[in-house]
């Protein structure tokens, strides 16, 4: 076998700037496909880190009547073991109960329709890094009687902290729900939308408000490993039953799915027309390599070489050449693509302003796996052994007499 | 006992685009081992088939070749390949060695494909070397060699698996006087010396001069076998 490694490696190296030029062909593939897909890849994980961290969590608990109908009338009834029941998943790192609904906003002179959201202030902080977002005044602490308002809203209702905002809103079975609470801090969304509507208060005074003791909306989870999510989603349906309805952020944020795979297919389509072009570029490369060669391999078999192996000396070549190109595309992509994960791009202008507006960071990552690597490079050797092949099987079917006249 | 029967042994070239050609006709000819012949006529007489034919690189359209009694249109193409490699050496026009292989490692090559230890190769492959007159020149490439050191270097390689036969075409149609003379001297004393068949196609009257039998073909008929 060393035998033929060395005349495959001294096959290659006939015509150096034919070779060079094929495997500087792969190397651009594969170097531009990895540092192409690991920027996608870590576009659409920063937008999930974005909108998961921002509010939903990985998965969320609901009544199993909540997805048709989302009101209070659905709430769930907090046990007081289920927070802890649900964290003894070993994928969960925290459960989040919260509890939602829509109230009118009244402050002044000045009226609007508002989201309510009642939670547990440390574990949501956790989560979502809510305080973070604190522009004005404080954040809640448990047993808060204040409220948080978004930033828009606190400016439509021309309130800030220390001001008044009343609210009024139907109560669980119908109760009517009205009272007045201090603004103890105003907080920033990056989002428009939730900018423009959010009310936060903590978790016993929300359920006191719509008097729904006990009741939540929904827990929000963070997980240890997002890898794990879809079986995490299978082991608490299962553990909690059919009156919970368990969704992982791919259930509920179906509209980011859907523009993900979209644009993910965009960027399979470019990687596919990109290998197309490499591979026949190595398709060519063989075709010559087999052409210019006919006679020398008519009198190889002519003296005993069995056309399998001279097919195999080729397909060798190929191999080294997409190897060496594959390994070196991928070796030199790898500190730039490590460079950018630490130091993401960071946009500006407008775009930033537009990516902002839609809840997320304005930077561009990459996406930092292992796997990906060899999978690009997989991809590469795959392309080089279909290029092969047609070369091969006109080699194990050469006329001797006739590759001898060539 | 011949080494070579050939019997009725008809070639005829028709891709169904041309009129057919036949290239062999009807030829009967055997050979003893030790021998060395020449196979002589004009251009397009049917040399080159008849040796491609011996050699099984070509089938024949009919007729028969056995080589040491064993029928070689009996064989599939794997088998005749394993049967040229243990059995026939082959001398071409244009050296054919193989570019990337130094001289000893083109020597060496049918060896490694009959999977012969190193110590076996080493040794058979310098022996030839050294028997042709190239034993300084074993690591040179063929780029490195002149036309006549190339085709010595063949005539080695073809005798390195120690075959029954050996089968030259127009070995020494592209050299010079004194590299022909070499070559032939060599050539004849292997067959001396280690009692080898050499079957020559040429044109070359130095080749002719040198035979022990000459055999004249026109038109794919054999029209005169002389032995000296």
């Amino acid at each position: 076998m060393k035998y033929y490694f060395k005349m495959a490696w001294r096959n290659i190296w006939r015509n150096k700037r034919r070779t060079l030029i094929t495997t500087a062909s792969i190397f651009f593939a594969v170097f531009f496909a990895i540092l192409m897909r690991s920027i996608q890849l870590g576009s659409y994980g920063n937008m999930v880190d974005n909108v998961v961290q921002a509010y939903t969590g990985y998965i969320q608990i609901f009544d199993d009547k909540y997805k048709g109908d989302e009101s209070i009338e659905n709430s769930i009834k907090l046990g007081p073991n289920m927070l802890s029941e649900i964290e003894k998943d070993e994928n969960v790192t925290l459960a989040l109960p919260r509890l939602e609904s829509f109230a009118l906003a009244s402050s002044g002179n000045q009226t609007k329709g508002v989201m309510v959201v009642g939670t547990d202030p440390e574990r949501d902080d956790q989560l979502t890094g809510l305080s973070s977002k604190i522009v004005q005044g404080d954040f809640l602490r448990k047993g808060d009687q204040g409220v948080l308002v978004s930033e828009r809203l606190a400016s439509y209702l021309k309130t800030s902290v220390g001001d008044s905002v009343i609210l009024f809103s139907q109560g669980y079975h119908g109760v009517s729900a009205a009272d007045l609470f201090v603004v103890k801090g105003i907080l920033k969304f990056p989002s428009p939308d939730l900018d423009n509507k959010m009310i936060i208060m903590d978790l016993p005074l929300c359920q006191e408000f719509y008097s729904a003791p006990n009741m939540i909306s929904s827990i929000s989870l963070d997980l240890k490993e997002e890898k794990k999510m879809n079986q995490t989603v299978k082991n608490l349906q299962e553990k909690l039953g059919d009156q919970y309805d368990v969704r992982s952020w791919k259930k509920i944020l179906t509209q980011l799915v859907q523009q993900i795979e979209g644009d993910n297919a965009g960027g399979l389509i470019m990687l596919f027309l990109l290998y197309m072009i490499v591979g026949f570029g190595v398709f060519g490369t063989v075709q010559m390599m087999t052409a210019e060669r006919r006679k020398e391999f008519g009198v190889m078999v002519a003296v005993g070489m069995q056309k399998q192996r001279l097919g195999g000396i080729l397909a060798l070549e190929m191999i080294m050449i997409g190897f060496l190109g594959a390994l070196s595309g991928a070796v030199l992509s790898l500190p730039i693509v490590y460079e950018l994960y630490i130091h993401p791009i960071t946009l500006s202008g407008e775009t930033a302003e537009t990516i902002m507006s839609f809840g997320m960071e304005p930077i561009m990552p990459t996406a930092w796996e292992a796997s990906y690597f060899f999978s690009q490079a997989g991809v590469v050797m795959i392309i080089v052994s279909l290029a092969v092949f047609f070369p091969i099987l006109s080699v194990t079917r050469l006329k001797v007499s006739k590759a001898l006249r060539a | 006992m011949n080494i070579i029967e050939i019997k009725d042994l008809v070639k005829i070239y028709d891709d169904k685009k041309t009129v057919p050609v036949t290239a062999v006709n009807g030829v009967n000819i055997n050979f003893k081992p030790g021998e060395f012949a020449a196979i002589v006529g004009p251009s397009g007489s049917g040399k080159t088939t008849l040796l491609n034919l011996l050699g099984g690189l070509d089938e024949p359209t009919s007729g028969e070749i056995l080589i040491d009694g064993k029928q070689m249109g009996n064989l599939n193409s794997r088998q005749k390949i394993d049967f040229r490699m243990h059995n026939i050496g082959f001398v071409f026009q244009a050296y054919n060695l193989i570019p990337v292989l130094t001289a000893k490692e083109n020597v060496e090559f049918i060896m490694h494909l009959q999977g012969q230890s190193k110590k076996a190769r080493d040794k058979r492959s310098q022996e030839l070397l050294e028997a042709v007159g190239l034993g300084d020149r074993m690591n040179a490439r063929p780029g490195k060699l002149s036309g006549g050191q190339q085709q010595r270097v063949a005539v080695a390689r073809a005798l390195a698996s120690k075959p029954k036969f050996i089968l030259a075409d127009e070995p020494t149609a592209n050299l010079d006087s004194k590299s022909t003379e070499t070559l032939l001297d060599i050539m004849e004393k292997l067959n001396i010396e280690e009692n080898i068949t050499f079957i020559f196609s040429t044109h070359d009257a130095r080749v002719v001069n040198k035979a022990r039998r000459v055999i004249t073909i026109e038109d794919g008929v054999v029209v005169e076998d002389k032995e000296r």
